[in-house]
């Protein structure tokens, strides 16, 4: 069985913010305004965060490209009460916005802050529907979502590979981040399958992971030759 | 109880009135549900076209479900972004898709400045334009059309250029990123041309603020680049710049430098270089003039280079002068006179100042003098694009040449008569300049007002007709890759869904006007649409007898490799064949970079290529600053402006955010929500500044300023940070444009602050001389 | 009867409760019958039975989708002016199809499904790759003289989890929620 995971390298990240956008394409983000900036409320299932350390001249810094996580121990689906958000068989940390009841404890649960509420009805002005990727539900006001790893891709990327009668390969299922980065920074696949490019880029010697200490086992892997 | 007559009637009417409620009320919902078409098959195709958001002009693939557009990604297939496509270029959907977008053309009912328009049908606007046109241009009339445009290309630009020609008019100003170094390479080498700079087969590459992550002519050509492994290793990128700019961030070593001192830095390590003898001095002996003292044409002696560098570049001064290191600048100046395939690259950021050209000298002196023109690795010129026919094609003596018609920041609006039309293309002069109500004025003067705005913005608002464009997923077009990538490349821009309203192709509104003037403007507009003449300069490239439709990476160098021994592979056996591929596969290249062939050496009579050659010295010496030696980029006068640094303690330099425009886009959501991601701003102008200028100034992240110059001022909020450099304010440009009903920003422009300064040197703006003081409010 | 005509506090609340009672129900049951999205109404009394047993005709000629997409398609009209063409019978559906045809905006058949937007349901999972029959969830459409005003199976999530736990497939939630 598959347990999918990411690799993202910080040496190779420019900071375009490509996949913060494909990402908002693909699932139907909607735009928060600056009301939702003003109050911390913008949701991003991708986050493009910069970590400037250091006294002018000397700076240190990079950029850290920040989706969920979709710990293996995930904190935010033991404190949900109506089990709308879970760890899938294949690793993937779902959110199932018609089970949501909007409690928000989830949100509070998680270290990384990735989980985000719907405050307000999403706005989609009725001129950009036609533009919505029919592949992913828009959410209703009063729900909780996060990243979801594309896995709508995966529902069809894997119909696809049936419908030809082979198994599913890397290049198959992807996420749209992923598949955006013009630097290739941003690497998708199954941790456990050799052939795998992730599974090799997470033994690499650069890799961690955010908040290792807490014990929620990412599956967001970075790649820094820094600390 | 038993049930009387009266509880029964009683009860069956309060039945019967919640009944009918009952089956009324769905006629009243109280929630809207989301009921989208009753089915569809939901049939996914993708289509390549370019992207015309930037000057980079990128390879766009577009997803459709059911022929609606849901998904801009990059083109696998485009030789330069190679699938990779920046953050704006995604949100063009949002552009398609605005739901401010002008349903059809509009004709002004109301009172100048007033916002009072009404829909008018395209023949009859037309008509009162090209009438307009015609009584505009009877002889005698000095002048009476005026164009303006923003960034324009391929046969668009042409279509503008020769309808200038054919209404006997060259006053055309253009809205676009020009650096002057096609200026300066005009006057090393004889090339009128910018330079290209093969990043990717570079191993070291020292940029001077160039803004390569950014707004660079290509940020996708560097991004690509930038991690490529060349000759066995990977490539070593150094950023030297005046903040921590996310190219800083993203680079391999970012060098802190003060502003308005690149110059001085590339003298220094030019200094270095000679001191260790890491330059070719074979080949500068051969090939380089200036370098050694020589005598000119009229008998004057001048002092070359080398004495020069000798005389001011000592490394303790630079150091003092730029706040590097010595250890630093010793350090990447043996890492640049070392690299096999170094290059230097600069921009608008060294550009844009006055004085700026002494510096672009000195960084491209370092070029010169390592051996990094025209070699792999190196500073090279695009080979050339076959000749292109079209509308603009008889070069006249005199004709319209947009790259270069006066910038519409310096020059516009002109002195003297004004027009009597004045079409805006891609413009909005109202916002992009620092003065909205001069801009105002000159627009209230002119008796008709064109604009091809496709949304109601500042200008358009000034208009006395909006003939609405389309946007470029809805239209034909082309575009070439800017100069600075290596090899030509011909993107074609095709519909990719059909125009959502009312809107008509510029283009085609052009040649719709020729054709109503009749004479001689209808015989130059002899092509039925854009449509025509783009499918018409494709089937050109079938006879070019080199290049190739876009074809994957593999195939690429296998043709790279095919071309370079003279043969070529047609790609189709007839014309419409050839041309069917191209735009299928989204355009055509030239695979062959020739490092060979000595185009970027020198094209001057005596075949060398010049340090600071004469001519840019007597230019510069008119500089009005106190350079040293009258020309060299060692400025004395920096603190002196402005009436000193005790009124305007701080030095402001405006930046260019990659998912900003320039004047004509409104601004796409997606990207302001986002939009500074090394501070967390969004949706508004903000400021940079370093801790220490935040405590001596009593400022705090998150506070509302004005900021002041002798010359204006504009309101933005504070971010302090770590990579801002002390006495420096930053501040990006480009959010003083916006439209209203759909994720309005609070933005300022900068140059509110900046004004009109215009470096006399280049004629470029001068956006970093300005000193302001910041305000609370 | 003036002891009736003025009634006393405990039968007027009695009355009122009544009142309101009966007109919740009655808002309820008018709401029920008259709901827009209850009863599919279809442009034309379409007869499975007499296309599909007795023209011996496929699912697919007309639901030409099912195969190899999500949705299985529904028929436009202009499709079945292919046959009906010239009238075939004295139907005065025939008759009334062959009329909205020509129209300028011929009316759509409707779906009777309405799957939310969050679940996934794909005919060609269901039917080419599972084998499915199609009666499973459509039951016996094929017999019907009329199209029906609803579904003929209630299909409701239970059903899919318990279809699913059957036949041993996965019931993750994201196999089909998106």
């Amino acid at each position: 069985m598959a347990r999918w995971g990411m690799v993202i390298d910080l040496d190779k990240c420019n900071g375009c913010q490509a996949c913060e956008v494909a990402c908002r394409s693909e699932n139907n983000i909607a735009v928060g305004g600056p009301q939702a900036a003003s109050e911390h409320r913008t949701i991003s299932w991708m986050q493009v965060r910069a970590e400037v350390e250091g006294e002018w001249p000397d700076i240190r810094s990079r950029f850290v490209p920040q989706p969920c996580m979709h710990c293996d121990r995930p904190p935010c689906t033991l404190v949900c009460p109506v089990q709308a958000t879970s760890i899938d068989r294949e690793g993937i940390v779902n959110q199932i916005y018609a089970r949501c009841i909007g409690c928000r404890y989830c949100a509070n649960a998680c270290p990384y802050t990735v989980k985000f509420f719907n405050w307000h009805k999403p706005d989609h002005p009725a001129s950009t529907e036609p533009g919505l990727n029919p592949d992913v539900s828009v959410r209703p006001v009063g729900v909780i979502e996060k990243c979801t790893f594309c896995s709508h891709r995966l529902q069809k990327a894997r119909e696809m590979a049936r419908v030809e009668t082979r198994p599913l390969r890397e290049q198959d299922f992807t996420t749209a981040c992923a598949d955006s980065c013009p630097t290739g920074a941003i690497v998708f696949g199954n941790l456990d399958d050799p052939t795998h490019r992730v599974a090799e880029l997470s033994r690499d010697p650069r890799a961690f992971r955010l908040q290792e200490g807490l014990g929620t086992e990412p599956k967001v892997y970075y790649l820094s030759r820094r600390d | 109880m038993a049930i009387t007559r009266r509880s029964f009637l009683v009860g069956a009417a309060g039945a019967g009135i919640g009944f009918g409620l009952g089956a009324l009320s769905h006629q009243f919902p109280l929630a809207s549900p989301h009921v989208g078409p009753d089915w569809a098959p939901n049939d996914e195709t993708f289509v390549a076209s370019t992207c015309l958001l930037c000057p980079a002009h990128c390879g766009i693939r577009v997803r459709l479900i059911d022929g609606r557009p849901v998904r801009i990604d990059g083109n696998p297939l485009h030789p330069v972004s190679q699938g990779g496509l920046c953050p704006k270029g995604r949100a063009g959907l949002q552009l398609l898709y605005h739901p401010s977008r002008l349903k059809g053309p509009l004709v002004r009912v109301g009172p100048p400045g007033s916002d009072e328009f009404k829909p008018i049908g395209w023949n009859a606007a037309l008509d009162r334009v090209a009438s307009a046109l015609s009584s505009a241009s009877q002889p005698g009339g000095a002048t009476p059309v005026e164009w303006m445009v923003g960034d324009v290309s391929g046969v668009c630009g042409d279509l503008v250029a020769g309808f200038c020609g054919v209404l006997g008019t060259t006053r055309v100003s253009v809205d676009d990123y020009r650096d002057g170094s096609a200026d300066l390479l005009g006057m090393c080498q004889g090339i009128a041309t910018a330079p290209a700079f093969d990043l990717a087969g570079a191993d070291m590459v020292l940029s001077f603020g160039a803004a390569l992550s950014e707004a660079w002519w290509s940020p996708l050509h560097a991004a690509r680049a930038r991690d490529a492994e060349v000759a066995g290793r990977s490539a070593r990128w150094v950023q030297v710049d005046t903040r921590l700019s996310r190219t800083a961030v993203g680079a391999h070593q970012f060098v802190a430098i003060r502003p308005g001192t690149f110059g001085a830095l590339a003298l220094g390590l030019t200094y270095v270089i000679v001191k260790e003898g890491l330059y070719d001095a074979d080949l500068v002996a051969r090939q380089v003039a200036g370098w050694e003292d020589w005598t000119g044409a009229d008998g004057t002696p001048h002092v070359g280079y080398r004495t020069l560098v000798l005389r001011h570049g000592r490394s303790d001064e630079v150091s003092a002068r730029t706040g590097v290191p010595v250890a630093t600048l010793t350090a990447l100046a043996k890492q640049f006179g070392g690299a096999r395939r170094g290059v230097a690259v600069w921009d608008q950021g060294v550009a844009w100042r006055s004085g700026g050209m002494a510096d672009a000298l000195a960084i491209h002196a370092l070029n010169t003098l390592t051996g990094r023109l025209g070699r792999r690795g190196g500073l090279l010129v695009q080979g050339p694009m076959p000749g292109l026919p079209g509308p603009a094609e008889q070069k006249a003596p005199g004709a319209v040449d947009l790259a270069s018609a006066p910038l519409t920041a310096t020059s516009w609006p002109a002195a003297g008569s004004d027009p009597k039309v004045l079409f805006l293309y891609h413009a909005n002069p109202v916002a992009s300049l620092p003065d909205p109500d001069t801009a105002r004025q000159a627009l209230a003067r002119v008796p008709l007002v064109v604009s091809f705005s496709p949304f109601f913005d500042e200008s358009a608002r000034c208009a006395h007709l909006i003939l609405p464009d389309h946007t470029y997923l809805e239209r034909w077009q082309d575009a070439l890759a800017p100069a600075a990538v290596p090899s030509p490349v011909w993107g074609v821009v095709r519909p990719v869904v059909k125009p959502l309203v009312n809107t008509r192709a510029t283009g085609d509104v052009i040649l719709g006007l020729a054709t109503r003037m009749g004479g001689s403007a209808a015989a130059w507009a002899r092509w039925k649409s854009v449509e025509d003449l783009v499918h018409e300069r494709g089937l050109s490239l079938a006879g070019a007898g080199r290049g190739s439709a876009f074809v994957d990476r593999f195939r690429q160098r296998e043709l790279g490799e095919v071309e370079g021994r003279g043969w070529w592979l047609p790609h189709g056996q007839k014309p419409e064949e050839f041309w069917q591929t191209i735009v299928d596969s989204g355009g055509w290249f030239d695979p062959l970079i020739d490092y060979e062939d000595g185009a970027s050496r020198s094209q001057l009579p005596d075949g060398r290529v010049w340090m600071f050659p004469a001519e840019a010295r007597a230019r510069l010496s008119k500089s009005g600053r106190a350079l040293a030696e009258g020309f060299l980029p060692i400025d004395e006068s920096l603190e002196a402006r402005d009436g000193g640094p005790r009124d305007f303690p701080l030095q402001l330099i405006p930046f260019r955010v990659m998912t900003l425009a320039s004047g004509g886009t409104p601004l796409m959501p997606w990207l302001l929500e986002h939009l500074g991601a090394l501070n967390g701003s969004a949706w508004e102008t903000w400021i940079e500044i370093g801790p220490e200028t935040a405590r001596s100034e009593g400022l705090q992240s998150g506070q509302r300023v004005r900021v002041e110059s002798s010359r204006g001022r504009f309101e933005a909020t504070v971010r302090v940070s770590p990579g801002a450099q002390p006495g420096v304010v930053s501040v990006p440009y480009g959010l003083h444009s916006r439209v209203e009903g759909w994720g309005e920003p609070n933005g300022a422009n900068p140059l509110s602050a900046v004004g009109r300064a215009v470096d006399p040197v280049s004629g470029l703006p001068d956006w970093q001389s300005t000193r302001v003081r910041v305000v609370r409010i | 009867m003036n002891v009736d005509e003025k009634l006393g506090p405990t039968r007027r609340l009695a009355l009122g409760a009544l009142t309101v009672l009966m007109a919740v129900a009655g808002f309820a049951a008018g709401r029920v019958t008259f709901n827009p999205n209850g009863a599919v109404v279809q442009p034309i009394q379409f007869n499975h039975r007499k296309h599909v047993k007795d023209a011996g005709l496929d699912c697919s000629t007309c639901h030409q989708y099912y195969a190899d997409h999500q949705h299985s398609g529904l028929p436009d009209l202009a499709l079945c002016t292919g046959c009906h063409q010239q009238p075939m019978t004295k139907s005065p559906e025939e008759a009334k199809l062959i009329k909205l045809a020509t129209t300028a905006a011929p009316p759509a058949f409707r779906k009777l499904f309405r799957l939310p937007d969050h679940a996934y349901y794909s005919h060609r999972r269901h039917v080419t790759l599972a084998g499915l029959p199609c009666t499973t969830c459509h039951g016996a459409i094929a017999e019907t003289t009329a199209p029906p005003p609803g579904p003929l199976v209630q299909v409701v999530m239970k059903t899919c989890l318990d279809c699913h736990a059957r036949r041993n497939v996965p019931t993750n939630c994201i196999a089909c929620h998106r």
